[in-house]
């Protein structure tokens, strides 16, 4: 078709020939899906934008536009822009937070500029030698905020765990003292002081210091704390003699601490003690035995220390040859409690009598250890003046939570329920645990009350946890 | 008919890419992780950054070939699509001069490919990362190209009212 001559002045134009076309208005959904699309974008990029908060710092120290707010080592946030304060006494940083890590934008969170840090406690912030500096974040737990104050320095605990117990130590002067040395209870470390500074009468000094849960047991009112920084030197006709707590200590500072035995009842938040200049000898010479607990346990309850026992015997008619068996066994007020195994020789044992070295002592075996059903033992034998109470065991049934303990350095194993499959008066511990032999006969704790239940035993790649029973093996005697 | 057909196309066509564009200039384009240092880039912050650098003559030539004149195009495609109710058709003959010159300077589609050659070039030393912004303004490019491409200047002289005429008329 031809357009017709209706004007004047597109008569002189020549006429275009049209094509008839398909249906026109679908065309209108390009711009529809563009609207759409430029919605999700927009949402995205305002979900992603995150919450914005403003820090104020002392000082930069080389900190960049791009660089992460890190939390738990990983990045939550950017710095969006860092501009000079207005009267000049500090800087200004907008961070950006991610939407999920916005619940760290409440007051009291603690913002810091990592940096490499160099002094006598320790190297901190090593990444950021090479790697840009970041702003680390401690939360807090106040209301949401959007404006916080930076530190200076790194604040010096940086997880509270809940079961610290925090106390305070008064002193006429400072020593050795600062925030971030440790507390040494025979030279390991049981706590940190948080800060030290003058009391508000300013007569005296005053430190706070935080005990690591597990040791908060050794804290008693009559607990002697004495500054443990610095060499203690005397010059006598013999010559010299030099002593110090530790290398660490000597170097950073620290406060030693010792507790008598009988020393009254575990001590509350808050408690004030007194500092004294140096350890007085008798001090020194405590050795109260005092449980100090797992965090896996539930409170007061008590960590077994099971002692490492050898067996070892001789095979063979002719040809001898020396065989032995390792595992643990526990000192209760029968005798030593231990897998049957280890208290006695293997089949096919030559003459002569096995021996069983356990704490330094070598036992000759005679056969005289009480089996009970389940392939544990009892070996009428004292070696050692920790007892396990004859309280703290129970009769278990069906399979529960349990933590196993064997090398006192090295933490408990725990078991769970769902991998204890019982038979036969055992439980089964699942294969796919893999447990080394290595925890032969270490013993057993119910997670649920700190009790006894039983004891590992690992034979064959198979582990299973040996009841403890009365009911003793008719015959087993040899 | 015909003419109407296509301009509507390329008023659709405009009109997406139109929607796209402040999304595309203003949003995260890429993303440059370098040594662990991150940086977002918007063509308008990059635009900004060159021009508050003292970069006058690149600034304001990456303003005018990146930002204004692809705006400019995708503006006068719509309103030389709309019809003559807008225009008068000296104007209108005048905007689709325009067109055809910022086809030829608008680089938004040349920019695309420096970016993405830029990117491959890159490669390992510094990781580049595609921002929101890339989906939008790739779609805005193609958008651009398939508006200016389905345009049909024939509508330029072809009234309108013409064209209902025609179809009352002639289509049975």
């Amino acid at each position: 078709m031809t357009s017709k001559d209706d004007n004047s002045k597109s008569a002189d134009l020549p006429s275009a020939v049209m094509r008839p076309e398909g249906r026109s208005s679908l065309i209108w959904i390009v711009p529809l899906l563009a609207a759409i699309l430029v919605g999700w974008i927009g949402y995205r990029a305002w979900h992603l934008r995150g919450t914005v908060i403003t820090i104020h710092l002392d000082e930069g120290y080389d900190l960049r536009v791009g660089d992460d707010v890190r939390y738990r080592g990983i990045a939550v946030g950017t710095i969006r822009s860092i501009v000079l304060s207005r009267d000049l006494d500090g800087i200004e940083i907008q961070a950006a937070l991610q939407s999920n890590a916005s619940g760290l934008a409440r007051a009291g969170s603690r913002f810091w500029v990592v940096r490499p840090q160099l002094d006598v406690t320790g190297v901190a912030g090593l990444e950021t030698i090479v790697g840009p500096r970041y702003l680390a974040v401690v939360p807090g737990d106040g209301p949401p905020s959007d404006r916080f104050v930076g530190l200076n320095e790194p604040p010096f605990v940086e997880s509270i765990e809940p079961g610290d117990l925090e106390i305070t130590l008064a002193t006429s002067r400072r020593g050795s003292l600062r925030a971030g040395a440790p507390l040494l209870y025979r030279q390991v470390q049981v706590g940190t002081i948080l800060s030290v500074g003058l009391a508000s009468d300013s007569a005296s000094v005053e430190a706070r210091v935080r005990i690591h849960k597990p040791f908060v047991r050794l804290i008693r009112p009559e607990t002697k704390f004495w500054n443990a920084g610095g060499i203690d030197a005397t010059f006598g006709i013999r010559g010299m003699s030099i002593q110090t707590e530790s290398i660490e200590s000597l170097l950073a500072g620290g406060v030693g601490l010792a507790t008598p035995p009988f020393a009254g009842e575990v001590v509350r938040n808050g408690h004030r003690f007194m500092l004294e200049e140096k350890a007085e000898t008798e001090w020194l010479a405590w050795e109260p035995a005092i449980p100090i607990g797992s965090s896996l346990l539930p409170v007061g309850a008590t960590v077994p220390t099971p002692m490492r026992a050898v067996i070892g015997w001789k095979e063979g008619r002719w040809i001898k040859s020396d065989r032995s068996r390792q595992g643990w066994v526990l000192q209760t007020k029968s005798g030593l409690l231990g897998p049957a195994d280890l208290f006695a020789a293997g089949e096919g044992a030559g003459e002569g009598d096995a021996l069983l070295e356990v704490e330094g002592k070598s036992i000759a075996l005679k056969g005289d250890h009480q089996v009970y059903v389940g392939g544990l033992a009892v070996l009428a034998e004292q070696v050692s003046s920790n007892i396990w109470p004859a309280s703290k065991k129970r009769n278990a049934t069906s399979p529960e939570d349990c933590l196993v303990f064997a090398d006192p350095a090295s933490k408990p194993l725990p078991l769970a329920a769902s991998r204890l499959t019982e038979e036969d008066g055992k439980w089964r511990i699942d294969s796919a645990l893999g447990i080394d032999e290595v925890w032969h006969g270490a013993p057993v704790i119910a997670r649920a009350d700190g009790m006894l239940v039983g004891l590992l035993l690992v034979e064959d790649d198979t582990a299973c946890v040996a009841l403890l029973s009365t009911e003793k093996v008719a015959g087993a005697e040899k | 008919m015909g003419a109407l057909q296509c301009n509507r196309r390329t008023a659709a066509f405009a009109l997406a890419g139109l929607l796209l564009y402040p999304v595309a200039v203003s949003l995260p384009m890429i993303r440059v992780d370098q040594f662990g240092h991150h940086n977002d880039a918007s063509i308008l912050e990059g635009t900004a950054t060159l021009l508050s650098g003292g970069h006058v003559l690149v600034g304001v030539v990456v303003l005018l070939c990146s930002i204004v004149l692809p705006l400019g195009k995708l503006l006068s495609l719509l309103t030389l699509s709309a019809g003559g109710w807008l225009m008068r058709r000296e104007h209108r003959a005048l905007t689709y001069h325009f067109v055809e010159f910022t086809g030829r300077w608008g680089m938004l589609d040349v920019l695309l490919v420096a970016i993405l050659v830029a990117v491959l070039k890159l490669g390992d030393m510094v990781e580049v990362s595609a921002g929101p912004a890339a989906l939008a303004f790739t779609a805005c490019v193609v958008l651009s190209l398939l508006a200016s491409a389905s345009f049909d200047p024939h509508s330029l002289w072809s009234d309108s009212d013409l064209v209902t005429a025609d179809e009352t008329s002639d289509d049975k």
